[in-house]
């Protein structure tokens, strides 16, 4: 019996059935048929050795490269029927991906808090720290140490709220800056020092559109030795440039300040038309943004630092407004009232 | 302060437009805006009208021809005083009017008008919209308006600083601008006349009143001023009363120094008497108003009454009228710290006191007198027969020490002394050298100027600020700087808003009504709030978070997270506190839970304590029940321990204060000042490999006996065992079956060993010592 013929004919009969088979059982029942322990070609090669020794080799490779071919017929086919499976379970399991997912809660900053945090950022990446002070003052620090004395229309520019119980000798109030909190900072340390203080103030003046009884502001100080007003100029022109883009106008003009000398308003060019003249910079081009200037002697003198040997500056930027233009808030008050709908957009 | 750009140039010679001025105030002085400019008109030249007929559609309406000497145009026009052979200012075709408006070729009730003849008012000249303009008949025709008008002007409006008394006046702007064009100020030359007849004037309270200059005036004519004047006045917002009046005003408009005349014939004595007034004191005022005084306030008082609140407002009863006919013309200096009190007491500010709190100059004072004595004989006839002048002490003007190093120092900017010099002479400071020093003389009318910076700062304005250089200065730290930790309110807002909360900023005050909705009371109110809604300090958030809530609520929110981080003032003063509000369930509803048969669970206690387990999660927290705060749940509460230390509340609001709510409303309040933070950095723990084995515990447990004991008990174990890994609650149940006053809880336990594989008869050992120590401890027994 030829043995090679056998191998054709087992070759053409498994072929058939593999390319028939429908689940990975069928293949399993095929594969059993041939390459089991009883399976056909299994037969064949166990029975190779009855095989005269010319034969042997010549069918022995035969059988187990057919083997090989089968085993890779299996593989494939069975690849084939799991992708089906597969390809059915995917078309089965689709589902309408444009339902709504899950609806994971996000919580927000203040819209305040996020640009005082911004601002504070820029500030402290130049090596100015953070400091604080009540928002209860006495005349002393919110005025007097300031150099505004008793009776100085300065005092009526910025419309005080009085607490009913007074301190020992003077009035307490609600600070109207948060210059107080130079005093404090230079009462308890020595220069040199950079600091920020973020915080609330308070004006009694009627709330509107753009007034709030409570803002916000930041207030800068630096004093060291060799401070200068080029040195103020530089710092508040670096931190306009970050806060806004380089390419934002900035421009120093005189102003008056009780707490410095010389003082200076630092105006932007307006960031709604662009300098060209719009309502909301009363056709002038620019928007005020802060107050500053050089430390006053006076002040200086208050805290007992020797105004000979240190100068500094200050500057007290107001935040609700610049957060205003910065997210397009028309209404001061929205900012205190804490409606979701609008905090939920910052 | 408005001033009129016309005006200006009485003082300065200058060519630069109202514009230029505007842009050089504002670098040099102030912020400067123009307000109202005249002749910012295009093509609108000097026309003569040949003839007017009426129009044949209208009534109201006439027909011109207009004739510019060259060609002559139809023209409709409406105003009832046009007439033949008027010279007039006639807007041609393209032509610009000052409100923006275009001429263009038009037909008015079906005829054609080429061009349009104005009124002031169109021109912006006036206010006047009375007819149209008629120019004088000796006007050339075909002529540019703005050549033929010489009185053109504009107004600015100058916002000045409190510092620059010396500036709320065209004299005072006037050397402004000379010092920008380095150009000299041209004052009024005044006469000084010899005059010879007396007058009675005494300062009882020579504190408040240093000096006081009168000049007597007889045989004046009160009646209305020229055109110019009045004109000027108008220009800067005061309105024309009388050629005495308007006169006083325009000094003060000129100088800064104001004055005031009284009617002598009125005068009681023909006297004037500074004092102070007497408590209860009254007086009507010029405005009609009557004023009560006392003592502090100072008065200019005749023989019997008072005449006019000093440096405030004059009297209504010794006023000038169209009958007087002699004045005292008073001016005076007051103690600027005294009238600020004054008008604020009184509750009236006038153009008088708001220079008067700012501070007038010794010699404007008489200098001023003077100017307005010679306008008076100039304009009202008459003669100055006395004049007297009392004062306690003279006046002495300052000089200052300037080191020109020092302007180096403040400002960054080296000038050279010589520099200096020119910039401090351009306003009229002048200065002498002294070895390395300026010694600088302020002059009388600065008295703003008491100090070097305050000369540094003149040296600055007029360099310019926009020419000092900017520069930063290098961060150079400190070597032996510290490591810095985050603040602790940054770290806790962080996992806030992590977990879905919003950060809300509220007034640190609110209504005494809004508090007594939670029996609370201020302790600090402000003495003179916007209204009562703002008149106590918050002494807790919640009053704050409850209103934030209830409007939430009111929008048609239904889950609510909020958390403020803001002081409170309470008995322990000013504290920064934390506080967190929530309401409604613990998640968003949605779609899926409704297929899996899931509903959202409300927020409760034990969620609570779940957030402050998260925002405090590498600190110690503990606990106590004592002395619930009355506005939370007696049952829902804990005082919250961190790191030991008591910090704050956390529980379940009363349901007496949430009656409104249907479900609870879960509040905390944390002192964070009080909060010890510990910064501690994590070691690691090393990882157990092996695999875990699970089991799950059943325990019946007395009622009286509380979770946290029997956990607690468990806990002691975990090192004798060794072995216990994590042991949670996955169920607390309460039934008739398990007896009465008990509770069941199902733990489920983990244990691994770190170096090999347990096996059963490991893990049942430990599972024995567990149930023998918890019946042991607390009588805790396996659920059966």
């Amino acid at each position: 019996m030829d043995k090679t013929i056998d191998l054709e004919q087992l070759k053409q009969k498994a072929q058939q059935e593999i390319s028939q088979a429908k689940n990975s059982q069928d293949i399993e029942n095929i594969r059993i048929g041939l390459l089991g322990r009883k399976g056909a070609l299994t037969d064949i090669l166990r029975s190779l050795s009855q095989l005269p020794i010319d034969q042997r080799k010549e069918v022995g490779q035969k059988a187990n490269t057919l083997r090989k071919e089968l085993e890779e017929l299996f593989d494939s086919k069975i690849k084939e029927i799991d992708n089906l499976v597969i390809s059915e379970k995917l078309v089965k399991e689709k589902i309408d991906i444009s339902l709504p997912s899950y609806p994971f809660e996000t919580g927000h900053y203040h819209p305040l808090r996020q640009t005082l945090d911004e601002i504070a950022g820029i500030f402290e990446s130049i090596g100015f720290s953070k400091a604080e002070g009540p928002e209860i003052e006495t005349e002393w620090y919110n005025f007097e140490a300031l150099n505004i004395p008793k009776n100085h229309p300065a005092r009526d520019v910025q419309d005080t709220f009085y607490m009913k119980k007074p301190a020992k000798n003077e009035k307490r109030l609600l600070r109207t800056h948060t210059s107080p909190v130079q005093i404090h900072v230079m009462e308890k340390q020595k220069p040199p020092l950079r600091i920020i203080a973020p915080g609330r103030v308070f004006r009694n003046e009627a709330t509107d559109a753009s007034h709030s009884a409570v803002f916000y502001q930041l207030e800068g100080l630096a004093v060291d030795e060799k401070i200068t007003f080029a040195d103020l100029k530089g710092t508040l022109t670096l931190f306009i440039n970050r806060f806004f883009g380089k390419n934002v106008g900035v421009r120093f003009r005189p102003s008056h300040y009780q707490f410095t000398e010389p003082s200076a308003d630092l105006d932007i060019q307006c960031t709604i038309c662009g300098g060209k003249g719009c309502n909301i910079c009363k056709n002038t081009g620019w928007l005020e943004m802060l107050g500053c200037g050089m430390v006053h002697p006076n002040v200086l003198r208050a805290v007992k630092y020797d105004p000979e040997k240190y100068t500094g500056y200050a500057f007290g930027l107001g935040i609700d407004r610049l957060c205003m233009f910065k997210y397009g808030i028309d209404d001061i008050r929205l900012f205190y009232e804490n409606n979701l709908q609008f905090l939920e957009q910052f | 302060m408005i001033i009129s750009y016309g005006w200006l140039k009485d003082y300065v010679d200058f060519k630069a437009s109202a514009q230029e001025i505007a842009d050089i105030l504002t670098s040099q002085l102030s912020e400067t805006v123009i307000l109202n400019q005249s002749g910012n008109w295009k093509n609108v030249i000097t026309a003569k009208v040949n003839e007017v007929k009426k129009h044949p559609n209208a009534d109201k309406l006439s027909l011109c021809s207009v004739t510019d000497g060259k060609n002559t145009y139809s023209v409709v026009c409406g105003a009832p005083n046009v007439a033949p052979g008027q010279i007039v200012p006639f807007a041609m075709l393209g032509a610009e009017l000052p409100s923006g408006f275009k001429i263009e070729k038009r037909a008015i009730r079906g005829i054609e008008s080429e061009g349009m003849i104005c009124s002031e008012r169109e021109l912006a000249i006036s206010e006047n919209a009375q007819g149209i303009m008629v120019l004088p008949s000796s006007t050339p025709i075909g002529k540019d308006l703005k050549t033929v008008l010489k009185n053109l002007d504009a107004t600015l409006e100058i916002e000045t600083t409190t510092n620059r008394p010396d500036c709320i006046n065209h004299i005072g702007i006037a050397r402004e601008i000379a010092a920008h064009f380095r150009k000299p100020v041209k004052l009024p030359k005044l006469k000084s006349p010899k005059l010879t007849g007396d007058l009675k004037i005494s300062i009882k309270d020579n504190d408040l009143c240093p000096r006081y200059i009168g000049r007597k005036i007889t045989g004046i004519k009160v009646g209305p001023s020229p055109e110019w004047l009045a004109r000027r006045l108008e220009a800067c917002g005061l309105r024309p009363i009388n050629n005495i009046v308007d006169i006083t005003n325009y000094v003060l408009l000129e100088t800064g120094h104001p004055l005031h005349a009284f009617d002598l014939a009125l005068l009681d004595g023909q006297e004037i008497i500074v004092r102070r007034a007497k408590n209860d004191e009254k007086i009507t005022a010029l405005d009609g108003k009557e004023y009560k005084m006392d003592n502090s306030i100072l008065v200019i008082a005749d023989k019997t009454k008072p005449q006019a609140i000093a440096g405030v407002m004059g009297g209504e009863f010794s006023g000038v009228t169209e009958k007087t006919t002699d004045i005292i013309l008073e001016s005076a200096i007051f103690l600027p710290s005294n009238i600020h009190p004054t008008t604020k007491k009184l509750n009236v500010v006038t153009d008088s006191s708001y220079r008067f709190e700012r501070g007038t100059s010794w010699e404007n004072a008489e200098y001023s007198s003077c100017r307005a004595a010679e306008l008076i004989i100039q304009l009202a006839g008459g003669k100055i027969e006395a004049k007297k002048d009392v004062y306690s002490t003279k006046n002495k003007p300052l000089a200052i020490k300037l080191r020109p190093q020092r302007v180096k120092n403040l400002l960054g900017v080296d000038l050279s002394t010589n520099e200096i010099q020119k910039l401090l002479d351009s306003l009229g400071i002048k200065s002498k050298k002294n070895k390395e020093l300026l010694i600088a003389e302020v002059p009388y009318w600065r008295l703003d100027i008491s100090q070097e910076a305050d000369l540094i700062e003149e040296v600055a304005r007029i360099y310019g600020y926009d020419k000092i250089p900017a520069t930063v200065l290098p961060l150079i730290p400190k070597i032996n700087e510290s490591k810095k930790d985050k603040p602790i309110e940054e770290i806790i807002s962080e996992r806030l808003v992590s977990l879905g909360f919003c950060e809300a900023i509220n007034y640190s005050f609110t209504s005494e009504d809004n508090l007594k909705k939670y029996d609370m009371h201020s302790v600090e109110e402000v003495a003179n709030p916007l209204s009562r809604e703002y008149e106590s300090m918050r002494p807790s958030l919640l009053p704050v978070l409850m209103t934030n809530l209830n409007l939430n609520l009111s929008q048609g929110y239904k889950n609510i997270k909020l958390f403020e981080i803001g002081k409170t003032f309470a008995e322990h003063g000013e504290k920064k506190k934390l506080g967190i509000i929530v309401y409604g369930n613990i998640w968003k509803e949605w779609w899926k839970f409704e297929e899996f048969k899931i509903k959202p669970p409300s927020i409760d206690f034990h969620y609570l304590v779940g957030i402050i387990q998260n925002i405090f999660r590498e600190q110690d927290i503990s606990y106590n029940k004592e002395k619930p705060l009355h506005y939370f749940h007696p049952g829902k509460f804990i005082n919250l321990l961190i790191n030991n230390k008591a910090v704050g509340y956390v529980g379940i609001i009363n349901p007496k204060y949430s009656k409104d709510t249907d479900k609870e409303i879960a509040y905390v309040e944390i002192d964070l000042e009080s909060i010890k933070w510990h910064y501690k950095t994590q070691k690691m723990k090393r990882l157990r490999r092996f695999p875990k084995a699970e089991r799950d515990l059943s325990l019946v447990s007395d009622k009286s006996i509380t979770f946290d004991q029997v956990f607690d008990s468990l806990q002691t174990l975990v090192s004798k065992l060794g072995i216990l890994e994590s042991s949670e609650v996955f169920s607390v149940y309460e039934g008739a079956n398990l007896g009465p006053n008990k509770i069941s809880y199902s733990l489920h336990l983990t244990f691994r060993h770190p170096n090999h594989t347990l096996s059963e008869s490991e893990i049942n050992s430990a599972i024995n010592t567990i149930l023998d120590t918890l019946k042991k401890n607390l009588n805790v027994t396996l659920r059966i």
